[in-house]
């Protein structure tokens, strides 16, 4: 027999995929989907939908460099949120306190800043040796039947830690074969190295190291990296992205080229507003590299 | 195209950011262009579907659906709760349109994703008020009424041609689970 609930709901879920639906209707799909909660995450109307879209779009042209600009500044932010705050990942399981769990991403974070006394390293170097004896006991004793838990619980099964900037920039060295290094300096005095960028045409990757940048607020400001490409109008240079400086000391930053790269003729850093511009007026350039030799 | 972006991000590597915007950069833009108002509408939506297609890269389903219809339905669910917020009308030439049957485009487009090919498939096989419908909604993003006023049909009428079209299309993608299909009778 046809269960009514489940008629209407499916009913409401294509109206809202195709129409959308008011607040009554919004509200009666909440209601019906506590009922069917195994509908909860149900997207195949709206993938229908969305091929549907498709087969009639025409894409004739880019994502507008200023658009595309913006949408990298965004990603800073974004990024950055999360690296700071797994949680801002909606999709990150909340982990209980006291859990014993470590979050996502989180392990190398906990290594860093928790500090373990000679004791409690003793406690730990007990509760091994426990687990190895354990361990001997049972592949003496064991029989030949299969266990049935044949699968660690999902809770623990963290994803390998994400590299720091650092290990990634050594990975690009390792890996491309057209790694140029290039010396940024001082503008107002090229004999001052300020710092390096490192750049792979064929990864489209890179990393800029600076030393002793100035710490920057921020709210205030934030530092850009431009690419200037041959290849393209020299008087709109490719944004690299937008860092900041929070410590004094060494920096590494990635380069986040909006588009591709094909021949980097120059490099600026400048100071702008929060967020990055689209064009920078270089009222302030901190560092600056000529390249005569790539691509 | 690699189907490994919508991964990347969801493990937060920022670099796939680029990746992301070449591959679906063009594909988000004109689906914005396409449900906006005009092009600053479509400006900030494009920013706002970006967003979006990050926070939920991690539900991504490759056994489901590929990385562009996926980044579709995202960018499609964003520009409808913009459309329906601020109770505009879409971006179209003219509204004698909204009576045209689809054209069956012969751009390169159709090959956008397997979906979307599979689609249009599907849609030569419904009948012609659930396509003509489902053309109107979903590509023109017209409103059940507007298209009730157009078409001078009950708006129960279109409502149900279209739940029956796109149930049909669903199932030729092959994306209709068993619990569903059983109602799919509506």
């Amino acid at each position: 027999m046809t269960d009514l609930r489940k008629v209407k709901l499916l009913e409401l879920f294509a109206d809202r995929t195709v129409f959308g639906l008011d607040e009554n209707e919004a509200m009666e799909v909440e209601r019906l989907k506590k009922q069917f909660p195994d509908w909860e995450q149900d997207v195949t109307l709206e993938l229908a939908a969305a091929a549907i879209g498709l087969s009639n779009l025409e894409v004739k042209e880019e994502l507008p460099a200023n658009l595309r600009a913006k949408i990298f500044a965004a990603a800073d932010d974004y990024f950055q949120k999360t690296e700071e705050s797994p949680a801002a990942l909606n999709f990150t399981p909340p982990v209980r306190a006291n859990a014993g769990v470590p979050a996502k991403g989180s392990v190398r974070n906990i290594v860093e800043t928790t500090k373990i006394s000679p004791w409690q390293w003793l406690g730990w170097a007990f509760a091994a040796a426990a687990c190895l004896a354990l361990a001997i006991t049972l592949l003496t004793t064991r029989s030949n039947k299969t266990p049935e838990i044949t699968k660690m619980p999902e809770t623990i099964l963290t994803p390998p830690p994400e590299l720091s900037i650092e290990q990634k920039l050594q990975q690009v060295l390792a890996t491309a074969t057209d790694i140029k290094k290039i010396p940024l300096t001082n503008p107002k005095n090229e004999k001052e190295i300020v710092g390096e960028m490192v750049w792979s045409n064929d990864q489209q990757k890179g990393y800029a190291r600076f030393t002793n940048l100035p710490v920057n607020d921020a709210a205030q400001e934030t530092y850009q990296l431009w690419i200037v490409d041959e290849a393209r109008d020299a008087k709109t240079p490719l944004s690299g992205g937008t860092f900041n400086v929070g410590k004094t000391g060494e920096t590494v930053v990635p380069v986040n080229a909006q588009l591709e790269v094909k021949k980097p003729r120059a490099i600026a850093v400048t100071v702008e507003k929060p967020g990055g511009v689209v064009v920078s007026k270089s009222e302030k350039v901190v560092a600056a590299a000529k390249i005569k030799d790539f691509g | 195209m690699g189907q490994i972006i919508l991964k990347r991000i969801a493990a937060g590597d920022k670099s796939a950011v680029q990746d992301c915007l070449n591959a679906y950069g063009g594909l988000v833009w004109s689906l914005a262009r396409r449900m906006s108002p005009n092009a600053d509408e479509a400006e900030d939506a494009v920013q706002e579907i970006f967003i979006d297609i990050w926070k939920n890269a991690a539900r991504f389903d490759e056994a489901q659906a590929s990385e562009t219809t996926f980044v579709a339905m995202i960018a499609r669910r964003r520009l409808i709760d913009r459309l329906r917020k601020a109770n505009r009308q879409p971006n179209i030439d003219s509204l004698e349109d909204i009576t045209t049957e689809p054209s069956n485009s012969k751009n390169l487009d159709l090959q956008i994703s397997v979906e979307a090919k599979e689609a249009a498939a599907a849609m030569k096989n419904l009948r012609p008020e659930q396509r003509q419908i489902l053309h109107l909604s979903i590509v023109q993003g017209f409103s059940h009424q507007e298209i009730a006023d157009a078409l001078k049909m009950p708006l129960g009428t279109v409502k149900t041609h279209a739940r029956r079209g796109l149930l049909q299309v669903r199932e030729f993608l092959g994306l209709g689970n068993s619990d569903f299909e059983k109602e799919a009778a509506v």
